[in-house]
């Protein structure tokens, strides 16, 4: 006993019981020694023992099969007499316990999967999810009741159609334009993302698969949500959104890298998003945009002093790699002119400096004041090291996010997205955090936004400020001469207003950067802009 | 409690105490972040005394959660690219409201902190957290 390692105490009801201890002993096939009867229970894998209940030589006549045991001897009930055990009698053996009779019934979990007879490729409403757990608020149904779309409208129907075709047939042009569509389901573009052409196959010409180049068409109907399936399309290169009802371009929008000619004109956009600006700079894909007209937002005074510009664009955003241009490049990108001080709010939405954004639905022209580059006003009660000094974009990725950001997070994964802000409906809550909810979800489902200053993914922005930029169509010329390049650049604006891009930061610091010191009188002088004409 | 021996600096950790009983013993730094917290244990006031803070409006599932964040948060303060502390779907409601107690809030980086008047939000989110533990019954057993 004092060598061998001492093992946990046994079960009672056998372990202990003498009879098991000698039981055992006796069919042991090496003796190592009577006092080590744990040495079965030190091997990894379950034992496996068999045991001739009978002995009796009438058992064998017939053939007779041995009882094997598998796990742990002291796991195992002693069954019957045995020749061995005999001399001890059935009698001084503990009873054995029946095993519980298996039930005939259904088992939830079978891991049998049984497939819908309905084509599920163009039903968004199918959900390949697993439902998570249910909310525990929800101890009273919810206020909402999401309504499952099951059926496609007479016009999805319609445009799944042309898609289809053209799938099938592979023609890149997908024309959906004038077909009254309120909405188009996800599923029904889906398909596009794997639209490859035919490859023209003639003689002396080498067979090639080239890149498709698809262009989507969906002027003249009535979207008011931008159909986030077309993100996923990678070799879009046309994309028309005439005359719909869109109110926002989602930021993920910079994803489309081959984009060549976007046409957002007739919408009821207020802005557009600053990652648009990806596509929108010198050597980008970007070579034909329309954006007039809409509700845009426009500046109130049309002279400015663009003093620090130049500053803020640089010391703010993390340095943008500007595209190599070859020999010649014509395209779209846009001049900084003015912005908009910036709105603080917290995660909740609850807005903290004088200047806010009006709000959603007015349908006049909002006129947004504007602050100069070397002014940055800050809430009161926000006294920190980086509002005065300015935003870094290092320090600012830094550090876990906040709580609130790390459970909205967390919040987006619950299968009731739609009820979520529901639950939160309650008297004693503070009423605006169903609101913050609602506008996670709402950022969640465009494809997720990224901070402008420290690029880290967010839910929750809590500065936004918007930029008043000229569009204008650029053509640049490399003309080698001597061995020195020199790029000519021509510009044209292409139209008379400043167009509104919003920036939306994470934290309080993420904020534009402040020029040093406001200019002298001559250098204002020297920089003003003069009133577009 | 107060006190770590020989001089008179306070106690490198705090207490807090959910509604349910159960302690949680935080490092006062890690703790700091929250503005909530840092009001209390502020001036002359019984918890700034102890450095034993009362929550009557959290469970201690919550209040856990929130400890944990506390030290995820100091842990990962000066790192790049952290990963997502994870928290299961069925809290996360009740974290939005405790990260709203508590004042975890977005606008607060771990490199900024503010001097806010915590007192009233206190208060109001004291009356919230009452009325979210009252109206449901949360299927929680712990220990």
């Amino acid at each position: 006993m004092a060598d061998e390692p001492s093992l946990p105490t046994l079960p009672p009801p056998l372990a202990t019981s003498s009879a098991v201890m000698s039981f055992l002993g006796d069919r042991r096939k090496r003796a190592r020694g009577m006092n080590t009867p744990s040495s079965l229970s030190t091997s990894s894998d379950p034992a496996v023992f068999s045991s001739d209940d009978d002995p009796a030589l009438d058992n064998y006549v017939y053939g007779r099969r041995k009882k094997r045991y598998v796990g742990t001897w002291y796991d195992q009930h002693p069954a019957s007499s045995d020749s061995a055990d005999s001399a001890m009698g059935d009698d001084m053996r503990p009873p054995l316990p029946k095993p519980p009779k298996r039930q005939f019934r259904r088992q939830l979990d079978s891991g049998v999967y049984l497939g819908l007879e309905v084509s599920t490729d163009t039903d968004e409403s199918f959900d390949l999810e697993p439902r998570a757990a249910k909310l525990p608020l929800s101890a009273k149904p919810p206020l909402l009741q999401s309504v499952a779309r099951t059926r496609l409208s007479l016009e999805e129907v319609e445009a799944q159609r042309i898609i289809q075709s053209c799938v099938d047939t592979g023609k890149e042009e997908v024309d959906l334009s004038d077909l009254r569509l309120q909405s188009i389901a996800n599923g029904i573009l889906e398909p596009l993302s794997e639209l490859t052409p035919i490859p023209t196959i003639a003689k002396d010409v080498a067979f090639e698969q080239k890149d498709p180049s698809i262009k989507l068409f969906l002027g003249n109907n009535s979207l008011r949500q931008f159909p986030l399936a077309i993100l996923g399309i990678e070799y879009l290169t046309v994309l028309s959104l005439r005359a719909n009802c869109l109110t926002e371009i989602p930021p993920a929008i910079a994803l489309l890298k081959n984009l060549q000619t976007l046409n957002v004109a007739q919408n009821s956009l207020r802005f557009l998003p600053a990652e648009l600006l990806d596509l929108m700079k010198k050597g980008g894909p970007l070579c034909s945009f329309q954006f007039h007209p809409n509700p845009f937002y426009q500046p109130q005074e049309l002279s400015y002093c663009r003093w620090g510009a130049a500053d803020y664009e640089e010391r703010t955003f993390s340095p943008n790699s500007e595209v190599e241009v070859e020999s010649i490049w014509t395209g779209i990108t846009t001049t900084l002119q003015a912005r908009t001080p910036v709105q603080f709010s917290d995660s909740a939405r609850r807005i903290c400096s004088d200047f806010c954004f009006p709000p959603e639905n007015t349908p006049v022209r909002e006129q947004l004041v504007q602050e100069d580059f070397w002014e940055v006003a800050v809430p009161k009660d926000a006294a920190s090291r980086s509002l005065t000094q300015g935003p870094d974009p290092v320090m600012s990725r830094r550090g876990p996010p906040s709580l609130f950001e790390v459970a909205l997070r967390a919040a987006m994964r619950a299968p009731e997205l739609d009820e979520l802000s529901s639950l939160l409906v309650d008297e004693g809550i503070p009423p605006h955090l169903p609101a913050a909810v609602d506008r996670a979800v709402q950022i969640h489902r465009m494809g997720g936004q990224t901070c402008c200053v420290c690029q880290r993914r967010m839910l929750s922005p809590v500065t936004e400020w918007i930029e008043f930029r000229e569009v204008q169509r650029t053509s640049v010329k490399l003309i080698e001469r001597g061995g020195t390049r020199t790029e000519v650049e021509q510009s044209t604006r292409m139209a008379a207003n400043w167009v509104p891009f919003v920036r939306r930061g994470c934290s309080w610091n993420c904020i534009p950067y402040k020029a040093r010191e406001p200019p002298s009188s001559e250098e204002r002088t020297r920089l003003l802009v003069m009133p577009v004409s | 409690m107060l006190t770590n021996g020989h001089d008179n600096s306070p106690s490198k950790y705090i207490t807090l105490v959910s509604s349910d009983g159960f302690e949680f013993v935080v490092l006062r730094e890690a703790a700091m972040i929250s503005p909530t917290i840092k009001g209390m244990l502020r001036g002359q006031f019984a918890e700034a005394i102890t450095g034993r803070c009362q929550f009557p409006e959290v469970s201690g599932v919550i209040l856990e959660k929130v400890v944990e964040y506390f030290h995820f948060w100091y842990k990962n303060r000066d790192k790049e690219d952290v990963p997502d502390m994870d928290i299961p779907v069925e809290l996360c409601l009740e974290l939005l409201v405790a990260a709203d107690y508590f004042g975890l809030d977005s606008k607060l980086l771990p490199t900024t902190f503010y001097k806010t008047t915590q007192e009233s939000v206190v208060l109001t989110f004291s009356l919230a957290f009452f009325a979210l533990q009252n109206k449901h019954e949360i299927p929680y057993s712990m220990g």
